[in-house]
């Protein structure tokens, strides 16, 4: 039994240490996987938060993962970003962050460049979305996606290619 | 490479763009842990109640006559020495969840305020004991023991404020005595702790501290101390029907200066996340019974995932935003107690 499997085991029964482990196993991923998709701090936070909230009444409820437990966060945290996509479409105003780096120019420009790709990954659709972030943001294999997913290796890949195909599209013929 | 993972380099240089993410903020990613395992302590206690609701509802009455019977049996003639013998069992031993359903049981067949007070207390000294016993066995007490003893407390302290004016200073001059004490236990502890220990133990102590602060603030002002408890009690009961009056880490409705207590709430940064969104829109920020889309995040398997879902009432945080009934306070006890929530977790067959 691998230490995923162990630990979602245990979680089921609200063993406080395995909650707490998976909490520290994962919650840093999804917020760094939460902020390149969101792009602030409080709203990444908020992210994780929920997520680990559902997961614990999906626990609740006797329902939840009972395999692959990494798979079902990152489904879970990309359903949270894309209801608060759909809730409160972006501003694209300037971070407070920013604000106190806007004198450099290099921050600035990446800022620019960050919000432009991530505007665009917002013209995907979500499962596009969910494939490209897992697969170039997080490095995740095509089988890892397909598993949280819930999708065939075959539909992964032909989503991974629309995708391409559509970020190319936006972001380097309109350029 | 495969034609499926080509990547033009342009495109790839691009998405590079995203990949570094600022360091997070510790003091957030603390809290947020610590919300984390209040929520899992209320869960667990909540999923424990949830298991009498696995009969269908005709027969659930007979079923549970039955099943009450059977265990009340099997505790007089037999699970009598079980429990007995979990008396001393430590958060390490297999005994240790009869400890705790015996505590509870206790509990609930105690109706007198008063004596409720007293079992609440007993079992946050119990608490202090076995942090103090894992100690000196060279091992970390869990984080989970804290927020038991501070349910406690904070439960006892509730009940307090309940009482008239006489009983009310007489429990809260034993309420404080006791937490006096269990601090001193603590601080004795740290003399035989293991190096890892000291964090867990310097955040009950915290803790005890900060009830103990509020423990004296009704003695020097009843009143205030007994609406800040009215007011709490009253935004639980408009804001969150059928919600388990489970507290939140540092929920005392009193200022409090440690940081275990920190009084900023996680959807202060952006409540955008909690569910409430809706609510804004409509003008009912009260009750969060507003349907919100949501998708659905449990395994269906049919392509379905996404699917927006109502969502009465969203997802145990709708509650974040609102205003705390006195200063210090989080103003909800709600946060680490899950709500129903339908779509917020999909719900699927």
């Amino acid at each position: 039994m691998t230490l995923e499997q162990d630990l979602l085991q245990s979680a089921h029964s609200f063993d406080p240490q395995a909650l707490a482990e998976i909490y520290d196993l994962y919650s840093p991923r999804l917020y760094r996987y939460a902020m390149r998709l969101l792009g602030d701090a409080c709203t990444a936070e908020d992210c994780v938060a929920e997520t680990f909230s559902r997961f614990l009444k999906a626990l609740q409820a006797h329902k939840g993962p009972r395999d692959y437990l990494q798979a079902y966060l990152f489904r879970t945290a990309h359903n949270i970003v894309a209801d608060h996509y759909r809730r409160q479409p972006p501003t694209e105003e300037l971070s407070e962050s920013l604000r106190l780096d806007e004198n450099t120019e290099e921050s600035a420009s990446q800022h620019l460049r960050q919000s432009h790709m991530r505007a665009a990954m917002r013209e995907l659709t979500e499962d596009q979305q969910q494939v490209i972030a897992l697969k170039y943001l997080e490095g995740w294999e095509n089988d890892e996606i397909a598993r949280a997913l819930r999708k065939p290796l075959g539909a992964v890949k032909s989503l991974q290619h629309r995708a391409l195909a559509r970020l190319k599209q936006l972001l380097l013929d309109e350029a | 490479m495969k034609k499926d993972d080509e990547l033009d380099p342009r495109l790839a240089s691009l998405l590079e763009d995203l990949k570094p993410v600022p360091a997070r903020d510790p003091q957030a990613a603390s809290r947020a842990r610590s919300r984390f395992l209040a929520q899992a302590v209320s869960a667990r206690s909540a999923a424990r109640q949830s298991w009498w609701n696995i009969f269908p509802q005709k027969e659930n009455f007979t079923m549970k006559l039955i099943v009450t019977s059977i265990i009340l049996i099997g505790l007089l003639f037999g699970g009598g020495a079980t429990v007995a013998a979990a008396q001393d069992a430590l958060p390490t031993d297999s005994l240790y969840q009869v400890k705790l359903a015996s505590e509870e049981a206790q509990l609930a067949f105690t109706a007198n305020p008063i004596s409720r007070i007293e079992l609440l207390m007993e079992q946050a000294q119990t608490r202090a004991e076995e942090m103090v016993t894992l100690t000196s066995q060279g091992l970390a007490p869990n984080e989970a023991l804290t927020i038991r003893a501070r349910e406690s407390i904070q439960q006892a302290l509730q009940l307090a404020a309940s009482l008239d004016e006489g009983a009310m200073t007489a429990v809260l001059s034993r309420i404080s005595t006791q937490l006096q004490a269990q601090e001193q236990l603590m601080t004795q502890a740290k003399t035989s702790a293991c190096a890892e220990c000291d964090p867990i133990l310097q955040q009950t102590r915290d803790m005890l501290r900060t009830q103990l602060h509020a423990a004296e603030g009704g003695l020097n002002d009843p009143q205030a101390f007994r609406n800040g408890y009215r007011q709490q009690n009253q935004l639980r009961l408009t804001q969150t029907p059928g919600a388990t009056n489970t507290p939140t880490p540092g929920d005392t409705p009193f200022p409090s200066s440690t940081p275990e207590t920190s009084p900023t709430p996680l959807g202060s940064c952006t409540p955008v996340l909690d569910g409430s969104g809706q609510q804004q829109r409509n003008g009912n920020p009260q009750n969060g019974t507003t349907p919100a889309p949501t998708h659905d995040d449990n395994w269906d398997g049919n392509g379905n995932q996404g699917t927006p879902q109502p969502t009465p009432g969203g997802n145990g945080n709708g509650n974040r935003e609102t205003p705390p009934p006195t200063a210090g306070n989080n103003g909800n006890g709600n946060l680490g107690t899950p709500q129903p929530t339908p779509g917020g977790q999909g719900g699927k067959p």
